[in-house]
Parts: structure tokens; C-alpha cells; sequence
């Protein structure tokens, strides 16, 4: 049977949507473990290892969840959820190479909505016990993405302007042949987003009362989420060495180890970045979610500033 | 030229006021019957005008044998006209079925009810629930037994489908009168239930005087009459008011109601045979629009009362549908069609789902007010133990309203997104900054929606019961409780489906609209900007996240992961177990309803703007100024800085 080039272009397509899916799963508890890690070190510990996080899973994984006795059914639903959202997230944005499989799927706006998912979620689960704790968290989170949500689209808009498209992998194919132009507007909206990261996944994920093997899928989703934020910002901002679509395996080869520098300095600077400036207070992150919101409002008029004057 | 559907339909509104009379001349004997035909006679409706709209009928006209001399009442069923008579239609359905299983129930057992109001049980029983200061007395439910609820309800719907189906301007007029008269009927006497048939008369006289005023009077007509009657923001107020209206009126108003409102709107300002209005009609939309989202949605997250939150969710949707509109005319006014396709599709999308959602989840805080016996947050609480049906169905509603994918506010947002990002080319600087504004503001509303839909499902149906009553909340009826899944399940399907539906049941009323359809942007598996580029894709995007989240249930079942769980006392940051005399834990260590979830900045400083409550005076305590951040400022001068440029650039 002879193969046309567009199914070989289908076939290379899908290989590399499923090498990516299995590199985002494998590498996701690794990088929230080296965080850990760096962050454990800056502090003068000497750290788990950053292995710990798939230990710990796999221990969870085995433990009967303990519910509380006020929990519904919704309580078990809103893992599956997070972890189901968060992957297909995750599955979404490039880490090696363009032209995946999923690449038509792959909407800015999508991504954007699947993080609100997984958050409103895990909040509702969050509520669902009726514990102090947990509510207050909900709440706190609910209000904080209120002042995300603002600057998230302002940097959808300016992306969307410079693109001329929403879809995240023409928009990297684009950013990776130097075309999203002005690049100084791609470079505000990636520090934008950015700055998002740094505010909407600070740590306290003490949405307690989850336990077992629901614990573990909440805290898997939790570092799927920040490998997610890590991919979409790496890619915007550095997309060099990630291969194109359609290119033989020495070039993925090539993209798989930028694409780890990349994650590597993402994961370590942020969690430096925690560590000296202490970016874990609720009223820290409404500040950083403010300046998010005014790099995103700059890089949309850098883009008219741009448009008017050429 | 004479329709076969459009003949069925008139007679079918004749039918449902020949029914309203039999129910008002015998409210106890008929009252079943009434309720029973209502519901088929809407249904059938509701039927045969996707019917028409599917078969791509051709445009049919009836004269009817009255109305005015001179002015005689036409009837045509052109794509628009049954697109919306089919959600008018649908929303009727619904709330028919509701009120015909409650009310049957209630006749079962009138002294369940009556048992809880004393001095209620002779005369009006809405007015005697209006004067019990306890306004979390249950009213929804008290009409049945004492005034034929079921009577007005069949005149309402004929009246809305008047509204949808007359081709003049006094028809459409009179059948939005007759509407707002039957609601006004159902509700008594109360001072919300006139509030809104003044309204209602207003935008009836609206559309009245737009068939005669010149153009440029139009803009205003449309956003201040109609507009009102939506909850546009000048006049949005009388939306949120708190009420004792019966449940089944409130579906109506809500998902009756305001489509036919948009629908007027659509009418009077995209008007195909007449001259395209210039760019600036476009900018008035979107500013109404965009202060009614936030002012909407921040309302929606701090009302105390379920069904006042649910109203001012309206507001916020109605907003979304202004931004559409100003999009849409803005568009036509630049002469870019397939931009006016897309946001035209977002305000039929957004319409739909205001029948859909808007009629559900009144249903579904009526019923949790009968069932728990109040409205207010802070008394419910731990309902999905209860009432899981109408708590899946009150999550379904406010999902399909939030933008969360896939469901089909989501797809909603989406197209007016993308509408957004192809404005640019249609303005100077100024409009370019507003589009800036708009985007910011779709993101706000998105969060805001998110936000009540946390805050409702969470404080009112999750988490420990906060009252002995809401411990022993029942679900309504079964018959009830159909009605009710019917609604959720058309909100999920539109959404996971909502290419076909606006291919199949959109695409001829736009196309009728601007002379071009929305044709290859909607597809079967989703939506897309331009006819190749990948764009949301709904369906495949709603197999994955089944796929993943069935992947994970087989591993665990692979593993050999024990399935069931253990239940024993919540955690609760490892504080002590609360004593036995307090059953349900101690209430006070619950979130609230009440500033559950503030935006801190925005809604501080809307409402140091538009101050909308008493200030209760605290004691002052001497807090240190914050001042702004530093590189606040910086970045805020930058912007400037850069505004200032591009502005010099432009000219």
C-alpha cells in the first residue's frame, strides 16, 4: 500500500501528538519536583528529591480515598475533571514541534477556558465539605481570577492582533519565523502571561479534605496546570529549536532539548523568583494580576502604536 | 402567500388566549385541562416553527381579521420570526409543564402550603406573602391553590408569540402589551409586577413610534424601549428587584420575554431594506453593553436572594448580547459582512441560551424555594443531597451561561471574540482603544459568571445545610423535574453542538439579515473565523476531555485500586469535630453568601462610582494609605506615553 504524502503528514502528525502527550504526563510531576527542589535549596534545605512528586503519587494512587461524611458525588466528579481538563490543556501546547495532531484545536481562547474549568471545579469542590478552610480558598481564588481574567484577554487580543489568528500553533509557527510583528508586543504579551502564572498557580493548593487516589489526580492536574503555563510562555517567548511541522525526528530530537532548557529556566527562575520576593500573599498576587493586566493593555496599544505608524 | 406553518401557528395562538379565558371563567374545574393544553398547544408551536426554520419554508404572510382600522394585524414567518418563536415557544413549554406539576401537586395537598401563611388562606395569597416580612416564605407555589395561575400563562405565551410573528410594528406592540398585561396578572399587585408592566408598555411604545421616527432616532428607541425591557443598563434596576412573582411568570419574563426584546432590537436597527446606519451607532452598544456586564455580573456575585442573582445574570447576558449588537452594527457600517455574520451569530447564540438557561434556572430557584421553603443564601445550603436533580439542573443552567468549555456560552464568547479581533480595520484610535476596553470587559464577564456560578451552586446547594428546613428540602414533582432536565440537556447538547445549530437554525435568519450567512465558519464539529482557519472545535474538544477522563477511571480500575471510598468526618484543617447539639456543624464556620466573592479592585471602585446601598457607618480605624505600586506607575505612564504616540501617529 502506497502512502501519499498527506498521510504521511497525518501519521507524523499523530506520532508526535502522542510522543508529546506521554512527555507532558511523564515530565509534569519532575518539573513541579524541581521546583520543590530550587526552592528548598534557596531556602538553605536540602530538598526532596525531584523524583519525590511521582513517589508520591504512586503512593497515593494505591490508598482508599477517606471522604468526608458531608461529601457528594460531585467530590469524586471534580478530580476527574481537573485531571481531564488539564490534560487535554496539556495536550494542546507545543513543546517540541508544530503540527501536531491537535493543532487545529489548539485555540488560545480554549486554553484559557480550560484553566477557568479546572479552577471552578476544584473551588466547587472546595465547597462541597462545607469546611472553613476550603471555602475561604474558593473564594479567594474566585475573586483573584476576576482580576486575571481581564488581562488574559487583553493578551489574547494583542496576540490575536499581531497573529491575525487565536490558534496557539500558527501563532508559534508565525513567532518561530521572527513574523509576529512588532516583536516587542509578542515579547509584553508573553510577560503578561507570565506574570498571570506567577499570580493564578501561587501554592496554596490546600484545598484539603481530598485524600487517596483523588488526592493524587488533584495534585497531578495541579502540576500539569504549571507545565501547561511553562509551555505556552517558553514557546511565546523563546520558540528557538522547536521543530516544524512535518520534520524527521532529529529535528524533534533538537526541539525536546530546547524545549527542556526552556521548561528547566521557566520552573527554576520562578521558583527563585518565589523564594526572594515571597510572591505567596493574596494581596502580592491582586498586584501582580494588576501589572499582568497593564503589560497585556501595553502590548494591545504597542500593536495600534505599530499599525498607526507603519 | 400562505404558509401551511404559519396558519398552524396563528391558530394555536388563537387556541392558548381561548384557553387563558376557559382557565379565568373556570380557574378550579378547568385547571388541569388548561394546564395540560397550554403545554401541548406551546409545544406543538415551538415544533413546528424549527420545522419551518429547518424545511427553509419560504416566507409566509397572514392577515389576521383584526386590529386597528387602517392598520390591520399581519402575521409572516420569515427565518427570524421562527427562529425566535421557536425559543419563545420552547421557553413556554417549559414553563407551562412546570407550573401544570406544581399546581397539580398543590391541589393534591393545599394545606401543606397554606399551612405556612397564615391569614393566607382566603383572598390573594400573593398579597398576603408580600406583607410577611419573612419574604423566604415559599410564594412560589401559594397561586395554585388560590388564583388561576394557570389562566394569564397561555395568554403571556400567545402574546410573546404575537410579538414574534406580527410583521408591523402596533401587531408587535400589542402582542408585547398583551404579554406584559398576563405577567402583570399572575404577579397581583405587587409593586415589582407593575414596575414591569410599565416597562413592558415602554418598549411597546418604543417599537410603536419607531415605525414612524426617522433614522436617527432609531438607535435610541431600540436601546432605551426594548432595550429596557432586556435590562439594558440605564434601565436595568427594575430586573433585580426582589419579588413575590409566581415562578412560572418569572421563567417567562426572563426567557420569554427578553428574546422577544433582542428580537425587537434586531428588528428595528437591521432593517435589510434600509439605508446602513453609520459607524458611531455601533460604539452606543457596546458602552450600554459593556457597563450592563459589569454592572450585571458584579451584582450577580452579592445578591443575598437566589432568584434576584439569577436576574441580575440576565443583565450581565443582556450586556454580552449589546456588545454583540454594537460589534454586528459597526461591522455593517464598515461594510465587513462576514464579521457582521459572526456577531450576528453571538446575539442568536446568546438569545437562545437567554430562552434556554433564562427559563431553567428561574424553574430551578423556584423549585428550590418551594422545596427548602426560602430563596436566601444564607438559609439554604447542602441541597445536592436533596435535590440532586435540581441541583444538576441549576449547575447546567449557570454553565451554560458562564464561558467554560465546551459549554455554549463559551462558544457564545468565543464568536464575539473573534467578531472583536476583526474590528480593528473599521476605526480610528479612539474605537481601537474601546475595542481594548471591550476585550478586558469579556474577561471580566467571563470571570464574573464563573464567579456566580461558583457562588450560587456552592453556598445554596453544596457544603453543610444552614437551616433545620433546608436539611429536609424535597424535589419538586416528577413531572417538574422533566421539565427542568429537558432545559439542561437542550443547554448541554447546544453547546457541545452548537456548529450544527447555528448552521441549521441560525445561518437563513442572518443571511436574511446581511445578505450573508455564516455558511463554512459554523461546521459540524465547531466554530471558525474564516472558512479554512482552525477555530473552536466543540465536539472533538468535548470526546477528548471524555476520553481523558474515562483513560483515567479504566487505569484506576486497572490498577486494582479499591473503587468505593471511606466516609468518616471531614478534616477541616484538623480543627476538632463540632458537638453533637450542633447536627449540621457549626453554621458560622461556612462561607456566606454575603461577600463571597468580591473582585477586589473592579468592584471596589465601581462602587465607590455607582454607590447602589446604604453605607452602614463603622467605626473609623486607622489604617496605613497604600500607596501605588511603583512599577505601576511606570507601566500606567508607559501607557500612556504610548497611547499619546499612536494617537499622533494616526493623524
Amino acid at each position: 500500500v502506497g502512502l501519499g504524502g498527506r498521510d504521511v503528514t497525518f501519521l507524523l502528525a499523530a506520532l508526535t501528538q502522542i510522543l508529546h502527550i506521554v512527555l507532558m504526563l511523564a515530565a509534569a510531576p519532575v518539573v513541579a519536583g524541581l521546583q520543590a527542589w530550587t526552592e528548598a535549596r534557596l531556602a538553605g534545605r536540602i530538598g526532596p528529591h525531584p523524583w519525590q512528586p511521582w513517589r508520591d503519587l504512586a503512593r497515593l494512587a494505591r490508598k482508599q480515598p477517606a471522604l468526608a461524611e458531608n461529601a457528594s458525588p460531585l467530590f469524586r466528579i471534580a478530580p476527574l475533571a481537573c485531571v481531564a481538563a488539564m490534560t487535554v490543556a496539556a495536550s494542546l501546547v507545543p513543546s517540541f514541534t508544530l503540527g501536531m495532531a491537535f493543532a487545529p484545536l489548539a485555540d488560545l481562547l480554549v486554553l484559557a477556558g480550560l484553566l477557568a474549568c479546572d479552577r471552578v471545579v476544584l473551588a466547587l469542590a472546595a465547597l462541597d465539605p462545607g469546611t472553613a478552610p476550603a471555602g475561604v480558598a474558593a473564594s479567594r481564588t474566585i475573586s483573584l481570577a476576576s482580576l486575571s481574567e481581564p488581562g488574559m484577554f487583553l493578551v489574547l487580543l494583542a496576540l490575536g492582533w499581531i497573529g491575525g489568528t487565536t490558534n496557539l500553533d500558527l501563532l508559534l509557527g508565525q513567532q518561530h519565523q521572527g513574523m509576529l510583528q512588532p516583536p516587542a508586543a509578542a515579547a509584553l504579551a508573553a510577560a503578561a502571561l507570565a506574570a498571570l502564572a506567577l499570580a493564578g498557580t501561587a501554592p496554596p493548593s490546600q484545598i484539603a479534605e481530598f485524600s487517596g487516589g483523588d488526592l493524587a489526580l488533584i495534585e497531578f492536574a495541579a502540576s500539569l496546570r504549571m507545565l501547561v503555563w511553562f509551555d505556552l510562555i517558553g514557546a511565546l517567548l523563546l520558540p528557538l529549536g522547536i521543530a516544524e511541522q512535518a520534520t524527521g525526528p532529529a529535528a524533534w530530537i533538537v526541539g525536546l532539548l530546547a524545549w527542556a532548557a526552556r521548561t528547566l529556566v521557566l520552573a527554576m527562575g520562578l521558583a527563585a523568583l518565589r523564594c526572594v520576593t515571597g510572591w505567596q500573599r493574596a494581596s502580592r498576587a491582586a498586584q501582580v494580576l494588576g501589572i499582568a493586566a497593564v503589560l497585556g493593555l501595553l502590548a494591545a496599544l504597542l500593536v495600534l502604536a505599530s499599525a498607526a505608524a507603519a | 402567500v400562505n404558509g401551511p406553518f404559519l396558519t398552524l401557528l396563528a391558530a394555536i395562538l388563537a387556541a392558548l388566549t381561548g384557553l387563558g379565558v376557559i382557565g379565568a371563567a373556570w380557574p378550579r374545574r378547568a385547571h388541569e385541562a388548561v394546564g395540560f393544553g397550554a403545554t401541548s398547544l406551546t409545544g406543538l408551536a415551538a415544533l413546528l416553527s424549527l420545522l419551518a426554520l429547518l424545511l427553509d419554508d419560504p416566507p409566509a404572510m397572514l392577515a389576521l381579521p383584526l386590529g386597528l382600522p387602517g392598520a390591520a394585524f399581519r402575521l409572516g414567518l420569515d427565518p427570524l420570526a421562527a427562529f425566535f418563536a421557536a425559543l419563545v415557544f420552547a421557553a413556554g413549554t417549559a414553563a407551562c409543564a412546570f407550573a401544570a406539576a406544581t399546581d397539580s401537586a398543590a391541589q393534591a395537598d393545599p394545606a401543606s402550603v397554606s399551612a405556612h401563611l397564615p391569614g393566607a388562606a382566603q383572598g390573594h395569597a400573593p398579597d398576603a406573602a408580600a406583607h410577611i416580612s419573612a419574604a423566604h416564605i415559599s410564594a412560589a407555589h401559594i397561586p395554585a391553590a388560590h388564583i388561576p395561575a394557570a389562566a394569564p400563562l397561555p395568554v403571556c405565551i400567545a402574546g410573546l408569540g404575537l410579538a414574534v410573528l406580527a410583521t408591523d410594528a402596533p401587531a408587535r406592540a400589542a402582542g408585547l402589551a398583551l404579554a406584559g398585561g398576563a405577567l402583570w396578572a399572575m404577579g397581583a399587585t405587587s409593586r415589582a409586577g407593575a414596575t414591569q408592566l410599565a416597562i413592558t408598555l415602554l418598549a411597546a411604545a418604543a417599537i410603536v413610534i419607531a415605525g414612524s421616527a426617522p433614522a436617527p432616532a432609531l438607535l435610541w428607541l431600540a436601546l432605551l424601549g426594548p432595550g429596557a425591557l432586556a435590562g439594558l443598563v440605564p434601565l436595568h434596576a427594575w430586573l433585580t428587584q426582589p419579588h413575590q412573582t409566581p415562578t412560572p411568570a418569572v421563567a417567562l419574563l426572563s426567557g420569554g420575554m427578553v428574546p422577544v426584546a433582542i428580537y425587537a432590537i434586531l428588528r428595528m436597527l437591521f432593517d435589510p431594506a434600509g439605508a446602513v446606519p453609520p459607524a458611531w451607532w455601533g460604539a452606543l452598544p457596546m458602552l450600554l453593553g459593556a457597563a450592563s456586564v459589569i454592572a450585571g455580573g458584579l451584582d450577580a456575585t452579592d445578591r443575598p436572594d437566589l432568584d434576584t442573582a439569577i436576574a441580575a445574570g440576565t443583565v450581565r447576558q443582556t450586556g454580552l448580547t449589546a456588545i454583540g449588537l454594537g460589534i454586528a452594527l459597526t461591522a455593517r457600517a464598515a461594510d465587513l459582512p462576514a464579521v457582521t455574520a459572526i456577531a450576528l451569530g453571538a446575539v442568536l447564540l446568546l438569545a437562545a441560551l437567554q430562552a434556554i438557561c433564562g427559563t431553567l434556572l428561574p424553574l430551578a430557584a423556584g423549585a428550590i424555594r418551594y422545596g427548602a421553603g426560602t430563596r436566601q443564601l444564607d438559609r439554604l445550603g447542602g441541597l445536592i443531597h436533596r435535590m440532586p436533580t435540581t441541583t444538576a439542573c441549576l449547575l447546567a443552567g449557570l454553565f451554560g451561561l458562564a464561558a467554560l468549555p465546551p459549554g455554549p456560552g463559551f462558544a457564545a464568547l468565543w464568536l464575539l471574540f473573534q467578531a472583536l479581533l476583526a474590528l480593528p480595520r473599521a476605526g480610528a484610535l479612539p474605537f481601537q482603544l474601546l475595542l481594548c476596553a471591550l476585550a478586558a470587559v469579556l474577561g471580566l464577564g467571563a470571570a464574573l459568571a464563573a464567579a456566580s456560578l461558583l457562588r450560587l451552586v456552592g453556598i445554596a446547594c453544596l457544603g453543610r445545610p444552614r437551616t433545620p428546613r433546608a436539611a429536609v428540602a424535597d424535589e419538586p414533582p416528577r413531572p417538574a423535574r422533566r421539565a427542568l432536565l429537558t432545559l439542561a440537556a437542550t443547554s448541554v447538547a447546544i453547546g457541545v453542538f452548537v456548529g450544527p445549530f447555528l448552521r441549521f437554525l441560525a445561518d437563513a435568519p442572518i443571511r436574511d439579515l446581511t445578505g450573508t450567512g455564516l455558511g463554512a465558519r459554523a461546521t459540524l464539529l465547531g466554530l471558525a473565523p474564516g472558512a479554512e482557519s482552525p477555530g473552536y472545535a466543540a465536539l472533538p474538544l468535548t470526546s477528548l476531555l471524555l476520553l481523558a477522563a474515562g483513560l483515567v477511571l479504566w487505569l484506576r480500575r486497572l490498577r486494582g485500586v479499591p473503587a468505593g471510598a471511606v466516609s468518616g468526618p471531614a478534616w477541616d484543617g484538623g480543627f476538632a469535630a463540632p458537638p453533637a447539639w450542633l447536627p449540621f456543624g457549626n453554621p458560622v464556620t461556612q462561607s456566606s453568601g454575603a461577600g463571597f466573592a468580591p473582585s477586589p479592585a473592579c468592584g471596589t471602585l465601581f462602587r465607590r462610582l455607582f454607590p447602589l446601598r446604604a453605607r452602614i457607618p463603622m467605626p473609623k480605624i486607622q489604617v496605613p494609605r497604600r500607596s501605588i505600586p511603583a512599577p505601576a506607575v511606570v507601566l500606567i505612564l508607559v501607557a500612556a506615553f504610548l497611547a499619546l504616540w499612536a494617537w499622533a501617529g494616526a493623524t
